[in-house]
């Protein structure tokens, strides 16, 4: 099996080192505008449709904005696809993808990694399913640095909720199930934001999140339910500290810490690659990446005309 | 200065009754409680009077402070404005905004201290914050992120006439207090999801989701819920992130504690300082006229008014304007 990743940034590298550990997946290329050469063998292309030929399967690492042009190429060839989250920037964007995909024979998925990460599936697991649960979910970091920044353009990424924050929002439909209410503040820069869901079985989240943070890379969940309570901090749990005399410099882009033999990142590809190779369904369709995609979208609008958005009336206006 | 405790139904009794006596200046008048066996009972672990009546009380003292149900604050703070007594509320001051404001007016005619206990204000990580946040350390403020969970309190607080509302009414308003007080600014904006879903066999609201906009573009989000169960090692918690410009701080303000494990549970031991020490010599200091950075009645209508809003919201899915 062939794979092409498009775009070489830190999500790229990360998807490069977990196809590596799979014997049966070959990297073909690794589009670029940037590279050029090879990279331990692995060539660079700076034309998209040269390097569309030679795959079977597409990884998309390429800015959202540019989701769904690179989306519409490879599914018109007939590749299968992943898309990094999120699926794309705006509701037209995603409602077009969702049209060529149902037209295609192409696996679909999309990176909702954090459904991947063991904290966060331990977290499900201890949820009580048939009761509502009050849940609040904070993700913090520094600014990221991207190519040209365009993550900081919130027209082309969405700002802090659409590229941070659906993190948890996607947690919370997947744990919690359906949403009817949406309501969301920002700051003036998009950089921070604070969202509420209701949840169809009455659940509450809060989510905040933050690119002003300097305090390491934080994620926090505290989900309560009748006489039950569920915490984690990612900055209280340490299963391994190293002390040095010299500090080294933190990276540019912060991720969570994970001690896993299997990291989160390789999973969800593992997955891919599998439900490919076994025609099987894909964990994460992009359908379902919508819906949490699409509560993204109108927490912008929340923000936007500072009141709540209902989600049945929405539904009800089309 | 004599202090009398006019009814021991609130939690808070006994540290005010410490704080009384703790307090260079000032003398425990005794307690005077609408439930006579509540208050013999409290009386004695405190080693002071009993009142049979809130006539005696009053005329046995200088100034009062207030540790009724909240929906009894109204009466006792008149009836001790009325004998130009000086008055600590506790907090909320009011369950509604009107009865808040009768108040507020009434020790201005009176020309009484009337102050709102809101005991954040003189923690000692919080003050440090303050002291921060006015050095612009983390630039111009932003957002801040709070959380305020807690035990259910159980008796009358789960009872709405003596409580007026649930978690919302019990733990909005730390926090809101806080944030004025950091910032100088005020709330213009607040939505709530709120629910019963948390604490069994009650109906009052146990779960509350708040999110705050203020005049000077400030978002804010408080967390009220009684979500802490009864295995939780502490009664709850005050956290309060801020983010600004520059950098952010976290508030953890009751994070100084001892672990205590033992064969069936954990506790936590508060090594601290004793907050309503300091906010006592603030009342003191504040009817002696001197600055202090206590609540007053203003201060004490403002955090009412966010409430209300809350619950309105809660109940017409919109966000509401003060």
């Amino acid at each position: 099996m062939k794979i092409v990743i498009l775009g070489y940034g830190f999500i790229g590298d990360i998807h490069l080192n977990a196809y590596r550990q799979m014997n049966d997946v070959e990297v073909a290329g690794i589009y670029s505008t940037t590279r050029t050469g090879d990279l331990q063998g692995i060539p660079f292309y700076n034309d998209l449709e040269r390097c569309l030929e030679i795959a079977d399967v597409v990884d998309v690492c390429l800015p959202t904005f540019m989701h769904r042009d690179v989306f519409e190429k490879a599914v018109e060839r007939g590749k299968h696809v992943f898309l990094e989250k999120p699926m794309a920037h705006t509701d037209e964007d995603c409602q077009r993808m969702l049209e060529l995909e149902e037209r295609s024979r192409s696996k679909v998925m999309v990176g909702q990694v954090l459904r991947y990460f063991p904290e966060y599936r331990k977290l499900k697991e201890s949820i009580d399913p048939d009761k509502p649960a009050s849940t609040l979910l904070s993700r913090r970091s520094q600014l990221p640095v991207s190519a040209k920044n365009w993550s900081l353009d919130r027209s082309n990424s969405g700002g802090v909720i659409l590229d941070l924050s659906l993190h948890d929002i996607d947690f919370a439909r997947w744990a919690f199930g359906p949403v009817t209410r949406v309501y969301a503040q920002t700051d003036p820069d998009h950089y921070y934001a604070l969202i509420t869901l209701r949840h169809e079985n009455g659940s509450i989240s809060r989510i905040e999140g933050s690119w002003r943070y300097d305090g390491g890379f934080a994620q926090e969940a505290e989900i309560a339910q009748e006489n039950d309570l569920l915490t984690f901090n990612s900055q209280e749990i340490h299963p391994l500290m190293v002390h040095r005399k010299v500090s080294l410099k933190n990276d540019s882009t912060e991720v969570p810490p994970v001690l896993r033999r299997d990291d989160p990142w390789y999973l969800e590809l593992r997955d891919f690659v599998d439900s490919i190779r076994n025609d099987g369904p894909v964990p994460v369709t992009l359908q379902d990446a919508y819906e949490s995609t699409k509560i993204a979208l109108l927490a912008l609008r929340s923000a936007h005309e500072k009141r709540p958005i209902s989600l049945a009336k929405e539904l009800n206006k089309r | 200065m004599r202090i009398s405790i006019l009814s021991a139904a609130h939690v808070h009794l006994d540290a005010f009754a410490s704080a009384v006596k703790l307090c260079p200046g000032t003398e425990l008048a005794g307690i005077f409680d609408d439930d006579a066996y509540r208050g013999k009972k409290k009386a004695a672990e405190h080693s002071t009077i009993c009142y049979d009546s809130l006539r005696e009380a009053l005329d046995e003292c200088d100034a009062v402070i207030v540790c009724s149900e909240n929906t009894k604050h109204e009466e006792l703070v008149l009836a001790a404005l009325e004998e130009y007594k000086h008055v600590l509320c506790e907090k909320p001051l009011a369950v509604s905004t009107k009865s808040a404001l009768l108040m507020a007016k009434k020790a201005v005619e009176q020309d009484a201290v009337l102050a709102t206990a809101f005991p954040l204000r003189f923690n000692t990580p919080a003050v440090q914050m303050k002291r921060i946040i006015d050095q612009k350390q983390i630039g111009d403020i932003l957002a801040f992120h709070g959380k305020n969970p807690g035990q259910c309190p159980k008796g009358w607080f789960i009872d709405k006439n003596l409580s007026g509302g649930g978690a919302l009414m019990d733990h909005i308003v730390h926090l809101t207090d806080l944030m004025r007080w950091l910032t100088g600014a005020e709330v213009t904006r607040v939505y709530a999801e709120a629910d019963s879903f948390l604490v069994p066999c009650i109906t009052i609201d146990d779960v509350g989701h708040v999110q705050l906009e203020f005049d000077n573009g400030i978002i804010a989000d408080i967390d009220p819920s009684w979500s802490r169960p009864e295995g939780y090692p502490t009664w709850g918690g005050i956290d309060l992130r801020a983010t600004g410009t520059e950098g952010a701080i976290d508030l953890k303000a009751y994070a100084q504690n001892i672990i205590q494990h033992n064969s069936t549970k954990t506790l936590h031991h508060n090594f601290g300082d004793f907050e309503y020490l300091h906010m006592l010599n603030a009342f003191v200091e504040t009817i002696h006229k001197n600055p202090t950075e206590l609540a007053d009645a203003w201060d004490g209508v403002a955090a009412t008014k966010i409430v209300e809003a809350a619950y309105l919201s809660a109940k017409e899915h919109e966000a509401v304007k003060i």
